[in-house]
């Protein structure tokens, strides 16, 4: 059976998690941290790094350090949070050809796709390398309130990083999956996850015989740890004005740092009541003069800074309560999920509104990727004993005449699915009409996602309202969007698979995979670089430790001196050869050195 | 000899009686069997159809849709039929045998079976019940049971099985939806229900028998009671016990019994249940205790004197008969004022089903025939009104199978041009029989020769049935008619391609 990775590509930080045995293991990178963080830099040098090291070196390389890049993932450049994140964000966001995202790190531009199969490449990499082969199949989560474009895109990151993305799921879905999985529960639930940049609430119903099904699911793809991050921010610096009279937000390196202290402030105050920000030498005056920064944050200031914010989750919920027709007193637990549930203030409104403790016994920053890899274990096994039964997240429609936004499948129906209804022409003698499809709950089509678009021609002419026209959306198991249009009276049908867009051509992904696969045998080949490497400086040092020793015992012998020049030559070729890079040079060095080394030892013995 | 027919007796018993040859008997009885004065009876189920006689008064309508083929109404049984076609079971999908025809079993029923029956629950299941039962079905239908195996042209009918189980489960368990949903069955039964007793003559010549054999064995009560009085002078104690009450008797196959109006069997029918009974009956039984009435030829000899006997004979017959119709009489009464009552609580169905029960037991009432022939085309018009709007909300929804069987149903009551020509359509659109659909768009053309559209369906039919020639004829007729119309064009000009 082949293997299938589970991934949490999360805002800030992203998980991997596989099936051995009969149980979900989560894999710790090499530093031996169970997340990663999703963080992608560029060096001067132009080397790429990831997660822990990437997110230490993001203050001194701030413009060419992505952080977020799910924030933007599928959305497009004219889309407010777009707009938004140009405004704050310290790297260059710029359009794409396509009306899509692009980020520029030093003289490359990257889509956003690209920039999150960076992140997941490397969960890849962890799998890999604690499984000790190659992983090609996997499970992504993304936030259940994510539309068609936000998945695909998602999608199109993973194909780039080398993975056969089996399934799609949403991150609430995931966490119930790994908190009810072979337990046989029979019960109601509610999953509140509030992660870094999203904020989703499912309510599931989980039942015997291992089936799990979604009654509603709700959410915002904007509101997350960020947001909070964002409001000490915001006093910091406008409390930095009052004073000084300087904006700190001009400053990229500035606010930087800034972020990183509220980020570290807010976790902070999850256990205590007050914490230092001190941000000495934080800008310097026109003047050359050093201005430091340096407040007491408290855990009240920042309840209150936030309150709206927890509010909006509260009313979030209710709305989920309402889509799944239930009372909180049908809800019979609560999962927290996500970094920002450790936060107090979140803790005791959730509990309030749902009028119960919510469950501890998830983990909440491990659960979605561990929900994912039982999601990929049960498709590819062959005894199945869980099936996930979710429902659409948003309404999809076409758009009709007027701009209306008709609704074919309403938000919440469980997939798979499919409807059909029956429209009519809307002008005399109109021979063709444009199906646009879209995504959303606006009655407005303008404010809804359009997903795709295709025309059926060869009408029957006839006064307009006379000929029907059938048209059928279909969601699959996999998600897929198909919309067939038939005309009733000549039997004419046309029908397209919505790919909703990621804003990337095919052959634009086909590049992009190319473009990781060089990353993947330039990274393998720094490896096996970093290993002779390594090997040859533990031979130099020791080689150096005994040249003292050799000049004392052969030093005055010609033979001698003879072998001492050799040998010192052979370290600076080696010397030369790390500078350059060069593994085969390194490799050919290191078979010289060993000799030297051991004819110094003989030498020694001997002497 | 008509006298010595008395519901029980056998045509040998007849013939003993009469002193007639069996032979000329039984002769003489199918020949007032076809007249309709006498109907035979077999006691088992398989008892033959009763075919309204020719000579009853047209305006009854028959009910006997042209494509009624295919079709499992919601109430019978899930499993009770095989729909699809057993070449669907041979596509090479990963799946095994069983699991593949219990797919295409349900999902060609998908459409016919209620929301109770695809999940194959109780009507009175409670929630709990439901729900566990759903995730049983979940885990076969799911198209995720089936993860990374070939399914081929199954994981569609999975995902339309799990959307109707799903639909059925969300439905069933939402108290407010599930109430809804109840009222919908009922009504749509009761469209069903009136369909039936429109149609189902079986039905109602089973019950109309009951009655009489109700009325027959308390005529015969009311005959014993007679006779357990003191009997009149003249006549023989042992003619007085009548062989009706003996139920041994009663249940004798090939009793014959007479019925004012009775419906009859064919000729044919007649003639070959005859022969059996008379070859069972041929083994004798002991010639009946009695007569009736005069014989038309000498009986056999009996021990008191012959006018005595003729008399006391008389009598009897004479009651027998006054109870007899006085018991019909009373019955329909009784059925016209049910009628009445289920009229008034617009029970359409069943109002019409006594009125003719009821026109069946008093045949000379031309009041009553007529009331019940009105009611009926009234009933058949209200179901055919129901039949429509269903046929066109199916239709609209895509289910052709369904709109083809509702508007075939609508037609009797309402045989317009359009309907067949939407009968044609929709048959056309299942792929059904090619045949039947050029009979119906003829029948709308002929009734209304200038609407393109009709002509256009006549081509459809033609081309389905590899009639090319025809189909370009129709299409230029339609032509001349609407001469702008790109479709009739454009197929006249893909027609003309192909050929
Ligand atoms: N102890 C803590 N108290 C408050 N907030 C915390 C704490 N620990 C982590 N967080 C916040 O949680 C957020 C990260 O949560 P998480 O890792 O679940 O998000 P994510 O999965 O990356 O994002 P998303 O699910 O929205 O895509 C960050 O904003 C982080 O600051
Ligand atoms: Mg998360």
């Amino acid at each position: 059976m082949e293997r299938v990775i589970g991934i949490d590509l999360g805002t800030t930080n992203s998980c991997v998690s596989v099936f051995e045995g009969d149980q979900p293991a989560v894999i710790s990178n090499r530093g031996g941290y169970k997340t990663t963080p999703s963080v992608v830099a560029v060096t001067e040098a132009g080397k790429r790094l990831v997660g822990h090291i990437a997110k230490r070196q993001a203050i001194t390389n701030a413009e060419n350090t992505v952080y977020a890049a799910k924030r933007l993932i599928g959305r497009k450049w004219s889309s407010p949070q777009v707009k938004n994140a140009v405004l704050t964000s310290s790297y260059a966001i710029n359009e794409g050809p396509h009306g899509d995202v692009r980020i520029r790190l030093r003289d490359k531009t990257y889509s956003v796709p690209e920039i999150s199969s960076i992140v997941l490449q490397e969960m890849k990499i962890i799998a890999e390398d604690y499984l000790g082969e190659p992983v090609r199949k996997a499970v992504i989560t993304v936030p259940a309130y994510f539309n068609d474009n936000q998945r695909q895109a998602t999608k199109d990151a993973g194909t780039i990083a080398g993975l056969d993305v089996i399934r799609i799921i949403n991150e609430p879905t995931a966490a119930a999956l790994a908190y009810g999985y072979g337990k046989d529960l029979d019960r109601t639930v509610a999953v509140y996850d509030l992660g870094g940049g999203t904020f989703d609430v499912s309510i599931l119903e989980i039942g015997s015989s291992g089936v799990f099904k979604v009654i509603s699911t709700t959410g915002d793809t904007f509101l997350g740890g960020e947001d909070f991050d964002a409001r000490i921010i915001d006093w910091l610096v406008s409390g930095f004005q009052r004073e000084h009279t300087i904006d700190l937000r001009q400053d990229r390196m500035a606010l930087q740092r800034l972020r990183d202290a509220a980020e570290k402030a807010k976790c902070e105050l999850s256990s205590v009541k007050e914490t230092e920000i001190n941000l000495p030498f934080i800008i310097s005056t026109g003047r050359n003069e050093a201005l430091h920064l340096q407040r007491t944050l408290t855990r009240d200031t920042l309840e209150k800074l936030t309150d709206d914010l927890v509010e909006r989750t509260v009313e979030i919920c209710r709305q989920a309560l309402e889509d799944a027709r239930l009372h909180v007193d049908d809800i019979e637990d609560v999962i927290l999920v996500g970094g920002m549930t450790r936060m107090p203030a979140v803790q005791t409104s959730v509990a309030a509104f749902f009028g119960r403790e919510p469950n501890k016994s998830v983990h909440p920053d491990e659960v979605v990727a561990v929900g994912a890899a039982i999601q990929g274990a049960a498709l590819v096994q062959e005894k199945k004993d869980m099936i996930l039964l979710d429902v659409t997240p948003h309404a999809l429609g076409i758009m009709t005449f007027g701009s209306n936004f008709e609704e074919l499948i309403p938000q919440n129906t469980t997939v798979p699915t499919s409807r059909a209804k029956i429209f009519t022409t809307s002008r005399d003698d109109q021979t063709a009409v444009k199906i646009l499809v879209m995504q959303g709950e606006s009655r407005q089509a303008a404010d809804n996602e359009m997903l795709g678009e295709f025309i059926l021609t060869g009408l029957r002419r006839a006064p307009k309202g006379h000929v029907e026209i059938e048209v059928t959306f279909e969601i699959n198991t996999d998600g897929i969007v198909s919309v067939a249009a038939k005309d009733l009276d000549t039997g004419q049908a046309q029908s397209i698979q919505v790919t909703a867009s990621s804003g990337l051509t095919q052959d634009e992904i086909k590049a992009m995979m190319a473009g990781a696969k060089d990353y993947m045998v330039e990274r393998r080949a720094d490896e096996e670089f970093e290993g002779v490497k390594q090997e040859a400086e533990t031979l130099i040092a020791e080689i150096e430790r005994l040249f003292p020793e050799i000049e004392r015992v052969v030093g005055t012998a010609d033979f001698g001196r003879d072998a001492i020049a050799k040998a010192r030559s052979a370290v600076d070729r080696a010397r030369g050869a790390m500078k350059d890079r060069d593994p085969n040079a390194v490799r050919l060095q290191v078979e010289q050195l060993q000799r030297t080394q051991r004819m110094f030892k003989g030498v020694v013995a001997r002497g | 000899m008509l006298s010595r027919v008395d519901g029980s007796s056998s045509e040998l018993e007849i013939a003993s009686a009469t002193g007639l040859e069996a032979a000329q008997v039984t002769a003489t009885l199918s020949r007032l069997a076809e007249l309709g004065a006498v109907r035979f009876e077999t006691p088992s189920s398989e008892r033959p159809r009763v075919a309204p006689r020719s000579s009853t008064p047209s305006g009854r309508l028959t009910l006997k849709p042209a494509v009624e083929a295919q079709v499992v109404h919601i109430s019978e049984h899930p499993g009770s039929s095989v729909r699809y076609d057993a070449k669907e079971l041979e596509e090479a999908a990963d799946l095994e045998p069983e699991r593949k025809r219990r797919i295409l079993d349900v999902f060609y029923r998908l459409e016919t079976l209620s929301h109770y029956e695809i999940l194959e629950v109780e009507p009175s299941a409670d929630r709990r019940q439901i729900k566990a039962r759903y995730y049983e079905v979940v885990n076969v239908f799911h198209p995720d049971r089936y993860f990374g195996r070939a399914l081929g042209s199954f994981k569609p009918k999975l995902e339309k099985i799990f959307q109707r189980i799903t639909e059925a489960h969300d439905i069933l368990t939402r108290s407010e939806a599930r109430a809804e949903y109840d009222a919908y069955l009922t009504r749509h039964r009761g469209t069903e229900a009136l369909h039936r007793l429109l149609t189902d003559e079986q039905a109602r010549a089973k019950e109309l028998r009951e009655i009489e054999d109700r009325i027959l064995a308390e005529a015969r009560i009311g005959d014993r009671n007679e006779s357990l009085r003191p009997p009149p002078s003249q006549m023989a104690p042992r003619i007085a016990t009548p062989a009706p009450s003996d139920p041994a008797r009663a249940s004798d196959p090939g009793r014959a019994s007479l019925t004012g109006e009775a419906p009859q069997r064919t000729a044919s029918d007649t003639t070959d249940l005859r022969r059996r009974v008379l070859a069972r009956k041929l083994g004798g039984s002991l010639p009946p205790p009695g007569a009736r009435s005069a014989p038309a030829t000498p009986v056999a000899p009996v021990t008191s004197s012959p006018e005595t006997r003729e008399r006391a004979v008389q009598e009897l017959k004479r009651r027998y008969e006054e109870r007899l119709l006085d018991a019909r009489r009373k019955k329909a009464e009784e059925l016209v004022a049910q009628a009445d009552a289920d009229l008034g609580r617009n029970n359409l169905a069943d109002a019409v089903n006594s009125l003719r029960i009821a026109t069946s037991l008093v045949p000379g009432d031309d009041r009553l025939s007529g009331r019940a022939r009105e009611l009926e085309s009234r009933a058949q018009r209200h179901l055919s009104d129901r039949y429509l709007e269903q046929a066109s909300y199916e239709e609209r929804e895509g289910r052709f199978h369904d709109a083809l069987r509702s508007y075939t149903r609508a037609l009797p009551g309402n045989p317009s041009p359009a309907l067949h020509d939407r009968i044609a359509y929709c048959l056309l659109s299942v792929g059904g029989d090619a045949k039947k659909a050029i009979d119906h768009a003829r029948n709308a053309v002929r009734e209304a020769p200038d609407k393109p559209a009709f002509r256009v369906t006549l081509a459809r039919a033609f081309i389905a049935a590899n009639m090319t020639e025809s189909a370009l004829a129709e299409l230029e007729r339609a032509k001349t008619l609407a001469p702008s119309d790109d479709t009739i064009t454009n197929l006249i000009r893909r027609l003309k391609r192909g050929a």
